[in-house]
């Protein structure tokens, strides 16, 4: 499992967690497993990235998933009305 | 403080003056729909604003308010004289829950009191049923899926949500903008729509790709949905319809550019049906709709009319915020392309190229045109600004007891917003000194056999290139005899004076001279005439007072339209070039001998039977005699003066695009700037007003 | 010499210098201070003002006021010649920079001048104002004084009438 090493993850952060991400899909076999728990905030121009890093993902067959999501990034993704949209969060 | 921030404040002050203003305006006029429609937007709007920069405080109380004024809005709860004073309290009370959020400080257990206590009165109007839940703030939560209960009126609206790749750069927070739509009523259903976004290795992570369909069931009206969008109007492509509305979704779709896919999206995330798509010639085709020449036509003019529709929703005269130093920037272009253009003008005239020289007047024909549009961004109407000092005449007023009608006239008068600003606040202080020191209290009048309640009026209108602004009350007039004793004692003019009734008015202005016998806290506090003064003088204008005992004062302030550019007429004495502004020029007479003769070592002449003083401009600074043979007098009139100014050369006219000649010359009186001339030579610009009152204090 | 003044030194070592001819005389200014040589243009005269206030002239749109160096340091008047040249100096007030242009004869060169060449200026005996001169540095040989812009150019001096009251 990956940890996602940010406390907030807003449009200041997605330039350098885009080239985390980039590596990380580039290695990841089957599963791409995020944990989420030190992530405390995010925002919509994180939540594109990570939409983005799905996709990438399904194209090489491998699977996008989100652990131990607090319940504010939880509230924010239900609000931008993609908390179907991953793997991980029920 | 950032740039964000400011104009968060520069527009929820502007917000909070059109509260003020539709308020104060019931209170007068009685209650109306056109008024309480703004006053809600103003709320909604201070709440949306507030909320994006997370101003608490400000959206939990905005909120409450906007609840009311949304009921009142429906007709649900009627407008009250009462409610109409509580909402002017609650303006107020913004006002203080913004300033303290944008300083930062912590709100006061006295804030938070008048908080509560307004918030208890303001729930104490709301009716049961639309009461907002205990937690107002937590509307962040969605409520997708949940229906809610059914109201009276509502409609099921579709948006969509576009944003465009820059989306990032405005700071907007998108995802509050989707709650805010939940506050409007009940968000029924949302997607994210992801099509667009790219994979990683393409991935630009400060663009935006997202997009956002969303169905809203709400009580509101279109231009409130819209209004939502309002700061990011410019960064999303917005589209709202009713899910109804046929005709304007297909337009919609038949505009895009991936139809296909949208309406897929739209049909699997239940936003709409198949049969939606289909037009009644079609009924057969289960297709996206709308394929042939003609109907693309068609579609496109139902797309124009209803872009036209939306234009006819009330208030939508939309306004753009722009920095003012962009232009002063564009100006500056312009001036330097009218002085291009008139270098080419001279060559054309050389080279006697008759054809170059009639482009060159096309051209600056043109440019004149260019320039009055670039003048006009930065004029607004006095009027707006006109009515926030109602308010502060009728509470002086009542504070007083004294009983008064505050009448404006000519609020459509436009003025630099630059002088609008800061003539503002003189304005403010002269009515607060009619009120108090001008009328008198209603017994006092009716003894003097005047109606009780005394009439003060606010007036504008252009006049000679110049704008004048009056203030007019039929008060007690100012007491001459007071003032004298006064400036005699406080050794501003010596006991043995001659002065005339005017120049006795003029000494109001004079520091720290107030003539009122008891100082009161609402003017009258010694410091102001003479800070009015001096901010009407930075603003290259004058003030004059006229004043009859016992039936009132007039204060009269005369502005420049603007500050940048001028119409200048160029003339020339010695080796200086120099601009006198044109409006003031009267005309412009040659001194014949016969003249001269008439002088007889006097500086005046006859002119049409009126005598007109003379001031020659090389004597005037000291300069060494006409080369010249011709002399030229050009005649000057401001306000009610008039001077000649005897000159070398008259060139004509030039349009004078002033430039500050910077501290080192700021002791030489009657030069206000200095110009650059086609040529790249530099002319002085006259301050006439300015040399005239020099002129006529020192003779 | 005060703290101030050894720390201020230190630094003048690493400074360029404007050499140009006032009067047949040289006179440095730091480079960094000066903003653009241009040629003489025509300038407009203001009435009332000094007569070492030349006026102003239009520097690239903006209105900018000239000094006649020479006669700022009352040594007479310059006379116009093919390589008179304006200096437009920046000119630091409170709270902003402005420009003012100066009239030289013309220019001589730019160059560095060591730090160990850099001395304090004479008690008296130099032929303009003490006030005018920072220091006095060796260039080729020759000390050549090198002016304080802000003294020369102080507004307030500048802007005295010279009249007094018209």
């Amino acid at each position: 499992m990956n940890t996602v090493d940010y406390e907030k993850l807003t449009i200041y952060e997605v330039e350098s967690f885009h080239k985390i991400l980039l590596q990380w899909c580039g290695e990841a076999q089957k599963v791409l497993s995020l944990d989420f728990g030190r992530v405390q905030k995010i925002d919509i121009a994180a939540i594109q990235l990570l939409l983005s890093a799905q996709k990438t993902c399904h194209k090489k067959s491998s699977e996008l998933i989100l652990e131990n999501v607090s319940s504010n990034v939880r509230e924010t993704l239900r609000l931008a009305g993609c908390e179907m949209l991953f793997k991980g969060l029920k | 403080m950032t740039e964000e921030l400011r104009l968060f404040l520069e527009d929820s002050d502007e917000q909070l003056g059109f509260m003020e203003a539709s308020l104060v305006n019931m209170q007068e006029e009685g209650v109306n729909e056109e008024d309480i429609g703004a006053l809600f937007r103003a709320m909604h709007t201070i709440k949306g604003t507030a909320g994006m920069f997370g101003f608490d405080d400000v959206v939990a109380f905005a909120h409450i308010a906007e609840n009311l004024l949304s009921d009142v809005r429906s007709n649900k709860v009627p407008l009250t004289a009462e409610m109409l004073g509580l909402f002017l309290l609650c303006k107020d009370h913004t006002e203080t829950l913004i300033d303290t959020a944008v300083d930062q400080k912590p709100v006061s257990s006295e804030l938070r009191k008048a908080n509560d206590d307004l918030v208890a009165q303001l729930l104490a109007f709301t009716p049961e049923g639309s009461k907002p839940h205990s937690q107002a703030a937590e509307s962040s939560v969605t409520k997708m899926g949940e229906i809610s209960p059914v109201q009276s009126r509502t409609t099921l609206w579709h948006i969509s949500v576009g944003l465009k790749p820059d989306f990032f750069n405005t700071g907007m927070d998108v995802l509050s903008l989707v709650s805010f739509l939940d506050g409007l009523g009940t968000v029924t259903r949302k997607a994210i729509v992801i099509d667009d976004i790219p994979l990683l290795e393409n991935y630009n992570p400060i663009e935006a790709y997202i997009g956002f369909e969303l169905q809203l069931d709400t009580q509101s009206d279109y231009a409130a949905i819209e209004e939502v969008f309002e700061f990011v109007e410019d960064d999303i492509e917005l589209q709202i319809l009713k899910v109804t509305d046929k005709e304007k979704l297909l337009s919609w779709i038949d505009g895009l550019e991936s139809k296909q896919n949208k309406v897929k999206f739209l049909i699997s995330n239940g936003f709409f049906d198949k049969t939606d798509f289909v037009t009644a010639q079609e009924s057969n085709q289960v297709v996206i709709p709308i394929k042939n020449e003609e109907k693309i036509k068609n579609s496109s003019f139902g797309e124009d009319e209803s872009k036209v529709a939306s234009k006819k929703e009330p208030h939508k005269s939309f306004s753009l915020r722009v920095d003012s130093s962009k232009i002063d920037q564009l100006i500056n272009q312009m001036s330097e392309m009218v002085i291009a253009n008139a270098k080419i003008a001279q060559r054309a005239d050389k080279l006697d190229d008759t054809e170059l020289s009639e482009s060159t007047t096309i051209m600056s024909e043109m440019l004149e045109e260019v320039r009055s549009s670039v003048m006009n961004i930065r004029m607004v109407q006095v009027g707006d600004s006109f009515a926030k000092f109602r308010r502060i005449v009728g509470d002086v007023a009542k504070k007083l007891g004294k009983e008064i009608d505050f009448i404006i006239k000519g609020g459509e008068t436009e003025l630099d917003k630059m002088v609008v600003e800061k003539i503002s606040d003189p304005i403010m202080h002269m009515l607060r000194n009619s009120v108090d020191h001008g009328i008198e209290m209603p017994q006092e009048r009716k003894a003097a056999g005047k109606l009780e309640s005394g009439t003060v009026t606010l007036s504008a209108y252009p006049d000679a290139g110049t704008i004048v602004i009056k203030i007019v009350d039929d008060g007690k007039g100012l007491d001459k005899e007071r003032i004298l004793a006064k400036a005699i004692a406080n050794g501003t003019i010596p006991s043995n004076h001659n002065l005339t009734d005017k120049e006795i008015f003029n000494l109001i202005f004079a520091a720290g001279l107030s003539t009122a016998d008891q100082v009161s806290d609402i003017s009258g506090r010694g410091v102001g005439m003479d800070v009015v003064k001096r901010n009407i003088e930075e603003l290259r204008g004058t003030v004059e007072i006229d004043s009859r005992k016992g039936e009132g004062s007039t204060f009269t302030i005369r502005l420049p339209l603007t500050l940048a550019i001028i119409d200048g007429f160029l003339i020339q004495s010695g080796d200086t070039k120099y601009i006198i502004p044109l409006e003031m020029i009267q005309e412009c007479i040659e001194l014949s001998p016969a003249y001269k003769k008439q002088m007889k070592g006097n500086h005046f002449i006859n002119l049409r039977d009126s005598i007109l003083p003379l001031l020659d401009i090389r004597t005037y600074f000291d300069e060494s005699e006409s080369k010249s043979q011709r002399e030229n007098v050009v005649v000057i009139r401001y306000g009610e003066y008039k001077m000649g100014l005897q000159v070398d050369e008259l060139y004509g006219e030039f349009q004078t695009v002033i430039k500050p000649l910077g501290e080192v010359f700021r002791n030489v009186p009657g030069i206000s700037g200095g110009t650059v001339l086609g040529s790249g030579e530099i002319a002085l610009i006259f301050d006439i007003p300015k040399l005239m009152e020099y002129k006529i204090k020192n003779s | 010499m005060s703290h101030e003044d050894a720390h201020e030194k230190s630094e003048i070592g690493q400074d360029q210098y404007l050499l140009f001819y006032v009067g047949g005389d040289v006179y440095a200014i730091k480079a960094l201070s000066t903003s653009e040589i241009v040629e003489y243009t025509t300038i407009t005269k203001v009435p009332l003002m000094p007569s070492f206030v030349k006026g102003v002239t239009n520097i690239r749109g903006n209105i900018v006021p000239v000094i006649d160096l020479l006669d700022r340091f009352s040594l007479g008047q310059t006379e116009i010649q093919p390589k008179t040249s304006i200096v437009v100096i920046n000119y630091k007030t409170e709270n902003e920079t402005t420009q003012l242009g100066i009239i030289i004869d013309e220019v001589y060169e730019v160059d560095d001048i060591n730090t160990d060449q850099i001395k304090e200026a004479p008690a008296f005996g130099a032929k303009i104002d003490k006030k005018f001169i920072s220091y006095m540095g060796k260039y080729q040989g020759d000390y050549i004084a090198i002016l304080d812009t802000q003294a020369i150019l102080n507004t307030t001096e500048l802007s005295k009438l010279a009249k007094g009251c018209v």
